[in-house]
């Protein structure tokens, strides 16, 4: 029975810091671009930060370039009709939106959300503010179910990123 | 107390094993559907779905009755074996009592702009085809262009791609269908009133000869704009070529006589700017061979087919209420479909396929996903020249 125990634990931590610590190349790259796009630097590197005592169920990385913290980059999922859409946001250090991109998006429909000139309503945006559906940013015709839930994520986040910036601390 | 103990260990180890395990692994394992179901691992890859229509349609001429219809009842099921390799089916019920296959594709997600799919999918052309759900289109049912000349759900075996290239907000498809069936065992299967309507094969025994070739290309750069661009070009299916002897000529002329070409075009834009929705659509579908197969067959397919619609709407409680999550839609549509555009010369052309609708209406969301509809609509031939009335009600579901 021990050796049950010993391997429950095993397998727990291996897969703990697997999901902890490692961002995948793909989405790395994704970042870096994203980076490069937003504050025109090239060489940074990416620390996640322990967010279970500010809670929030998506990752947060400090942006660091030469050890200085340069900007926050925020992993997420949002649902669409059936299936998790992987995106990113990339915040300058007021919790103001530099970049959103989409990093993986699996329906079959509505991968219009994608769309570079989509995704740049969000830019300049801070606080949840000005972010209401059909207002301040469009509907894309066959795409509402994707549409209304990567506006609400990007919403919370930007709350979240916001209100807890004097928080993010390396741990 | 030590037999307690042992069981929540195997629990939690059993717990902390299955948890470790990828969706993709259930294959593997010999594990049947309801072993799979209890072990618990089934409902992570399965996606439930679904949507129906519930209509009245009540003319308002000649006296005519109403009719009351579970016109659709849809079930989505799909199954993801991996991140990438997903199953998807629906199952229709129309009228209740008409089983039909709808969908039901593997795709294959190979990487950010390229997904490769094969078995029975939509073919894309027009909109309406693809998002043929309630919630998707004003008007109690959909519009006639995309039932008369863009035969609605229209589905075949094929295979194919399709992806999204963000950078140019460009998304694309394209496949190889099976095509339409113009001769079956009964006899002709097309006609002028709704064109190729009762040729499509639907994944059901289809009969195949010929490849058919379909692809859309949407772009949606500009804000609140999407447009598409939509080709399908291909031979029909005859079963007089079924073991055909070719050097029999006389045989070989008629079996000739029971295939057609056909070449269909579309165009299609959607334009959305907070509360005010539009949209706009023309189909052109040229046959041709349309001499021979009606002068063998005695029917009237048309040798082209025309129509457009352009459609506007409001959402007029965002008046009343920014943040509104309902929407109530008032909308009206003008749409033209003409399955005679143009005849062989051995036919005659047949005004009462000249049609047009006019259709004005309301579209109260209650809720993402659900919908009451309500409209009047007026149709018109060429060959009466009088709108006749009707009053359509539906309730539209989608979830």
């Amino acid at each position: 029975m021990k050796i049950f125990i010993q391997i429950s634990i095993f397998t727990l931590i291996i897969a703990f810091i697997f999901s902890s610590f490692t961002i995948d190349k793909r989405t790395e790259k994704k970042l870096r671009k994203d980076v490069k796009s937003s504050f025109d630097i090239e060489n940074v590197n990416f620390t996640k930060i322990d967010t279970k005592n500010i809670l929030i169920g998506d990752d947060v990385y400090l942006v660091k370039s030469e050890n200085k913290i340069i900007a926050y980059a925020y992993l997420g999922k949002a649902d669409s009709r059936s299936e998790k859409i992987d995106y990113s946001i990339i915040f300058d250090l007021d919790g103001v939106i530099k970049k959103v991109t989409i990093v993986k998006y699996r329906e079959n429909y509505g991968g219009e959300i994608g769309s570079k000139r989509w995704l740049k309503q969000f830019i300049g945006k801070t606080n949840g503010r000005e972010m209401k559906y059909r207002n301040e940013i469009s509907a894309i015709s066959g795409a509402t179910i994707s549409v209304r839930s990567m506006i609400q994520v990007i919403n919370d986040a930007s709350i979240f990123v916001y209100s807890n910036k004097e928080n993010f601390n390396e741990n | 107390m030590m037999r307690n103990l042992y069981l929540t260990l195997i629990i939690a180890f059993i717990f902390n094993v299955s948890n470790a395990q990828q969706i993709g692994t259930n294959a593997d394992q010999n594990l049947n559907a309801a072993q799979n179901m209890l072990a618990g691992n089934f409902s992570k890859g399965v996606t439930i779905g679904g949507y129906a229509q519930i209509d009245y349609n009540q003319p308002i001429y000649d006296g005519k009755s109403g009719t009351m219809d579970v016109h659709r009842m849809v079930m989505l099921f799909g199954y993801k074996f991996s991140d990438d390799i997903h199953f998807i089916t629906e199952i229709e019920f129309e009228h209740v009592s008409e089983v039909y296959i709808e969908q039901a594709f593997l795709n294959y997600r190979l990487n950010d702009y390229v997904n490769l799919r094969g078995g029975l999918m939509l073919v894309p052309m027009g909109f309406v085809n693809e998002y043929h759900e309630p919630t998707q289109y004003n008007g109690v049912e959909r519009p006639n262009l995309d039932k008369y000349i863009v035969p609605t759900t229209w589905r075949e075996i094929g295979i194919g791609a399709s992806g999204n290239i963000d950078d140019l907000s460009l998304s694309y498809q394209a496949y190889i269908f099976n095509g339409f069936n113009s001769y079956n065992n009964d006899g002709a299967t097309l006609r002028g009133s709704d064109g190729l309507r009762k040729g499509r094969q639907k994944g059901a025994k289809s009969l195949f000869q010929k490849a058919n070739y379909s692809a859309k290309v949407n772009y949606y750069g500009f804000q609140g704009l999407k447009m598409g661009l939509s080709g399908y070009f291909g031979e029909t299916n005859s079963v007089l070529f079924d073991g055909l002897d070719k050097s029999n000529e006389s045989d070989l002329a008629v079996a000739d006589s029971s295939r057609v070409g056909v070449s269909m075009f579309g165009f299609d834009a959607q334009y959305t700017n907070r509360a005010f929705e539009a949209k706009a659509q023309v189909i052109y579908s040229s046959i041709n061979n349309t001499d021979k197969y009606n002068a063998m067959t005695g029917r009237d397919l048309g040798s082209s087919m025309f129509g457009y619609y352009a459609e506007a709407g409001y959402d007029i409680l965002s008046i009343f209420k920014e943040d509104a999550e309902q929407r109530i839609v008032l909308f009206g549509r003008y749409e033209v479909y003409d399955t005679h555009h143009t005849v062989a010369d051995n036919t005659t052309k047949n005004d009462a396929y000249d049609r047009s609708d006019i259709t004005m209406g309301v579209s109260y969301h209650v809720a993402t996903g659900a919908v009451l509809k309500a409209d009047y609509q007026l149709r018109n031939n060429k060959s009466i020249n009088e709108y006749k009335p009707n009053l359509n009600f539906g309730i539209g579901i989608w979830f």
